[in-house]
């Protein structure tokens, strides 16, 4: 489970987040929706550990990230906007060092990365060295990095940005096999459609804050508007920044 | 933490070593000292050989002056018939000297008037510099001798027209020189120190930047310490490579029959070759910590390359002033890094022996210096502006 209470985040005069509070359950996947420029990369990013807030907290399963981060990380799957692969290294040896770091070794290991290797259907990448992959194949192995270590919580940045449809459906169908294997799974998204399909509980983020936050019924009602898109735009109060 | 230092050190290793541009730059560097200094040792041993050689001298007019090219011949010096063109054949370096005997010369001579022959060789190569300097001397030697035979012939003592005589006593000797070459050595193991490691240390700092890697690599479990050590220790064994192979070539070089030619004691026996390698040992690990340090701060690889480029001056520093004389050296020099190293290993060249608790101080406060610069890039990992890359 992923607690996210009151978090403020400014980088010099601008700010990033302003108060952004909500809680994601396990076994759904929970949608952060907004333009770009809302705060949800920032939000993550925070949720990963990799940025202190000004104020208020992150927990997950309980553990707070910047009091306790080793216990909030080895909880924590990450799935950055960028791939970031070494293009010297095999997809498979990619997965290893992720499962080192995470303190795996010997055979748990192999087992973790055999596994991690047969989620996204990548036994043909597997001693394929990073620098001739496709955009797909590289957030293909990225995703596979993240799980590596098999965690009960998950943060997708914008997962299937960049990628052709067949990878947007293989991307999909994984995220919603990991909700229903009963992890808690935060994803960031400015793709309506990726709301639609996806997301069992949705925040809606503009400006740095929350401005509404429900099941896809419950935010087309609070918006009073027809379509999500329609709810969206009343809610955030423009269309800058969608699509 | 041990377990997850030796997995970054190892994906760190296997990444470098797959890196073969990188590599094989490293490699030629390490030949590409030793071979500069084999060249200036073979120009030594060139030169040596000029300045003790026969000289060869073409000789125009020489039936002019047929007593001047008869102590030339008791002088060793090889009588080359005059050829057309000769003002030409000096600056083409054909001919390194030729002496060229004006007609009125035999008037001139006989009527005791200075007589004049011209010297023609080009000074702007050595060996027509060495074989005029040595014809100079023997043509003063034979005017000499002819004026004192003219003196002695009117009853005057020689010496009262030499009031002063110089000795001229040159202590320059090949050994000499080819330990001026020689002093280059410790210029190119320090920078093999920094040279050997600099792509490793730019793609596992600068390079996780530019490629968006840094990011999911923080988000795992282990303190940033152990990511900095993990990025450390490879590249200082590449420096460690690099320092050993630029070793084991000069060893090679100056073992080779030209240069031993010189008669120099300066080959590298296996006691310098393993103090050096001692001596160099701490820079090792404190030359990629610097550059860690540094090009932890650059956003991409190329931005990183122009930094360290620039670092490379530091440790070429010390051993140019110290060969030029601009400054001196005083005790307390020994002790700081790079600088203590360079005076370290030159004392260790010219056969000093090295005094064991300076070297111990100096490997000591090397490698202190180079825990900080890891300390303080793991600092910098961890900062949000280089997370973020805004830095």
């Amino acid at each position: 489970m992923i607690e996210v209470q009151g978090l403020a985040k400014r980088f010099g005069a601008r700010v990033a987040v302003e108060e952004v509070t909500f809680r994601a359950a396990d076994g759904q996947v929970t949608g952060l929706l907004g333009p770009n420029g809302a705060g949800k990369t920032t939000s993550l990013r925070v949720l990963a550990g990799l940025l202190r807030p000004d104020r208020g907290r992150a927990l997950v399963d309980g553990a707070d990230v910047t009091r306790q981060p080793a216990a909030a990380r080895r909880a924590l799957g990450v799935l950055p906007e960028t791939a970031g692969l070494y293009g010297r290294l095999t997809a498979r040896e990619h997965l290893e060092y992720a499962g080192r770091l995470h303190g795996l070794a010997g055979r748990r290991l192999e087992a973790a990365v055999d596994r991690a290797l047969s989620i996204l259907d990548m036994a043909g990448l597997a001693l394929r060295r990073a620098a001739g992959f496709s955009q797909g194949e590289r957030r293909k192995v990225a995703l596979a990095r993240a799980l590596v270590h098999d965690p009960r919580n998950v943060l997708l940045d914008e997962p299937t940005n960049g990628l052709d449809v067949m990878s947007i459906r293989a991307v999909r169908r994984h995220v919603r096999r990991l909700a229903d294997a009963g992890k808690c799974v935060v994803l960031s998204t400015h793709v309506m459609q990726e709301v639609t399909a996806l997301c069992d509980r949705i925040v809606i983020l503009a400006r740095g804050r929350v401005v509404a936050e429900g099941t896809p019924a419950e935010i087309l009602s609070a918006g009073g508007a027809p379509g999500l898109e329609d709810a969206f735009v009343a809610l955030i109060g423009t269309e800058e920044g969608l699509n | 933490m041990m377990r997850e230092t030796l997995a970054v050190a190892w994906k760190e290793a296997i990444d470098a070593l797959r890196d073969r541009r990188s590599l094989t730059a490293a490699l030629v560097f390490s030949l590409f000292g030793p071979l500069v200094m084999g060249l200036a040792l073979a120009a030594v041993a060139r030169a040596g050989s000029a300045a003790e050689g026969p000289i060869t001298l073409v000789v125009d007019g020489g039936d002019r002056a047929p007593s001047l090219v008869a102590y030339l011949a008791r002088q060793r010096v090889r009588v080359d018939p005059p050829q057309a063109d000769l003002d030409e054949a000096v600056r083409r370096g054909r001919i390194e000297a030729a002496l060229v005997v004006p007609p009125d010369y035999p008037g001139d001579f006989l009527s005791l008037r200075s007589a004049t022959v011209r010297l023609l060789y080009d000074a702007s190569r050595a060996s027509g510099r060495a074989t005029a300097r040595r014809t100079r001397a023997i043509l003063e030697a034979y005017g000499r001798e002819t004026a004192m035979a003219r003196l002695v012939a009117r009853g005057v003592s020689p010496e009262a027209a030499r009031p002063v005589a110089v000795v001229e006593v040159d202590l320059s000797t090949r050994a000499s020189r080819a330990a001026t070459a020689l002093a280059m050595l410790p210029i190119f193991l320090m920078m093999a120190t920094f040279v050997c490691c600099m792509n490793a240390v730019i793609d596992a700092t600068a390079g996780e930047r530019e490629r968006g890697s840094l990011e999911p690599l923080l988000a795992h479990p282990v303190p940033p310490a152990v990511l900095a050590v993990g990025k450390w220790l490879p590249a200082a064994a590449l420096s460690i490579i690099g320092v050993a192979m630029t070793l084991a070539v000069s060893r090679l070089v100056l073992g080779a029959d030209r240069i031993q030619e010189i008669g120099v004691p300066i080959g590298l026996g296996s006691g310098e070759t393993w103090g050096l390698l001692l001596l160099l040992l701490p820079l090792a690990f404190l030359a990629p910590a610097a550059q860690m340090l540094i090009a932890i701060f650059a956003r991409s690889f190329k931005e990183a390359q122009t930094y360290l480029s620039l670092l490379l001056f530091v440790p070429m520093l010390p051993g140019f002033l110290f060969s030029f004389d601009a400054v001196g050296q005083d005790p307390w020099m020994r002790a700081v890094p790079i600088v203590g190293q360079q005076i370290l290993m030159a004392d260790l060249l010219r056969g000093e022996p090295a005094a064991g608790r300076g070297a111990a101080l100096l490997a000591a406060l090397t490698l202190l210096c180079a825990a900080a610069c890891v300390a303080a890039s793991a600092r910098c990992l961890r900062d949000e502006r280089i997370v973020l890359g805004r830095a």
